[in-house]
């Protein structure tokens, strides 16, 4: 298959750069698959699981919402956050969970209910990426 | 003339006082050094942002008059005002207060980082929200995007006119120059000078969409880079300030062991004269 580049970059740096086959995203209209000579496209993440393909292996990460920027030279991921299956804290995401919960529960003010959403599908991205094996 | 005495107490207590500001240019030499780096590591994740923005801006027209970039007429603005937790950092603190007594009206919402600046907010404006307070201490990236959200949501409701920020500019381990920026409205000319490359790009799920996700990005992106460049400052102008307080304790050092030394041999002039004199007496 034709390799493409793809840069993940987060305000700590960059976070990768390697050649992919394919990346596999979930855009805030659904989830999309980009191959190499793709048409150039800026759209916005959701909160959820991404992955791509090197030589038929797969990768996982958790990623927090941000940007995919496809351009002929290079395809780039902005986020604030990406952690792999090896960085996720577990019991980090378990608590983060309930906690969101509690918060849903407990409170009605429209902004509050918005982040504890954000915030359980934060930890819920991190779990199902986690237990998915 | 001082006693021998007296004089060696005042040498210790300027050895005691060398000491302290010799350890504190150490430790904001490395600080400095940490948030250069970190200043650093945030350029590509800026740099980035910031071309998507232009390119959007370049090929459609038509998001010109989003709300993000026209003007809402409200007179309130909110207005981020870092400066140091601690003090003995120069004039980095009163610089960046001075800009402040002339830019920030009384209307005006005032949201200062680090805890000088939160006294000075108190002190001089009504209304002051120094929740974040500590994000100078913390640099928190996660704290951080809450505060630009809040004022965000501010700026879409109407409640504020303009998202302004004083920082101050890290030009080079001596210069450092306070601004005002305005963050909201943005003005379409500041990403004139970003290269395009793909001017055709296709937008999902629609331009606006994507314009405005990415303008709450880039503005995140904005405000960590000014508060890390501010604390690049802080430790930059402490380092100096500290640099010079050792000059001169080991200048006063110097003086005060000549004037001992000037004592102990006038002494011990006094003591021949006073032996020649009784043997001579005999």
């Amino acid at each position: 298959m034709i390799k493409f580049k793809l840069r993940i970059v987060t305000p700590r740096g960059i976070y990768k750069e390697i050649d992919i086959d394919q990346l596999n995203v979930k855009t805030t209209d659904g989830h999309i698959g980009i191959l190499a000579n793709h048409i150039p496209l800026a759209s916005c993440l959701d909160i959820a699981q991404m992955n791509f393909l090197i030589d038929g292996k797969r990768e996982r990460f958790a990623l927090h919402g941000g940007f995919v920027y496809v351009a002929d030279e290079m395809t780039k991921i902005i986020t604030n956050a990406i952690e792999s299956e090896d960085e996720i804290d577990i019991e980090r995401a378990n608590a983060a969970y309930t906690r969101a919960k509690e918060r849903l529960k407990e409170t009605k003010d429209q902004y509050e209910i918005q982040r504890a959403e954000i915030a359980l599908k934060r930890a819920i991205t991190r779990m199902n990426l986690k237990n998915h094996n | 003339m001082a006693s021998m005495q007296e004089i060696k107490r005042r040498i210790k207590s300027v050895e005691a006082t060398r000491k302290i500001t010799k350890a504190m240019e150490l430790v904001a030499t490395s600080k400095l050094r940490k948030s250069r780096n970190q200043l650093e590591q945030l350029k590509p994740f800026y740099s980035n942002i910031q071309q998507i923005v232009a390119q959007i801006l370049s090929g459609k027209r038509n998001v010109y008059d989003s709300k993000y970039l026209v003007a809402n007429n409200v007179e309130k603005s909110a207005v981020i005002v870092i400066a140091s937790s601690l003090g003995l950092c120069g004039g980095y603190n009163s610089n960046i207060f001075k800009l402040a007594k002339q830019t920030i009206k009384q209307t005006d919402l005032v949201y200062p980082i680090g805890t000088k600046a939160s006294n000075f907010a108190r002190k001089n404006y009504g209304d002051v929200n120094d929740e974040y307070a500590g994000l100078n201490t913390s640099i928190d990236y996660i704290q951080l995007t809450r505060l630009v959200s809040s004022l965000i949501r501010m700026y879409e409701k109407g409640e504020i006119g303009a998202i302004k920020i004083l920082y101050t500019e890290f030009v080079n381990n001596i210069t450092f120059v306070p601004h005002e920026i305005t963050l909201l409205p943005v003005d379409p000319s500041d990403f004139d000078d970003v290269e395009v490359t793909n001017k055709d790009t296709l937008f999902e799920p629609n331009a606006d969409e994507v314009l405005g996700k990415l303008i709450e990005m880039y503005l995140q992106a904005s405000v960590y880079g000014y508060l890390v460049e501010s604390i690049t400052s802080e430790n930059a102008s402490r380092r100096t300030s500290m640099e010079t307080a050792t000059d001169n304790a080991d200048e006063l050092k110097e003086n005060l062991l000549l004037k001992y030394n000037q004592a102990r041999q006038t002494q011990i002039t006094n003591e021949i004269s006073e032996i020649v004199a009784g043997a001579n007496a005999q």
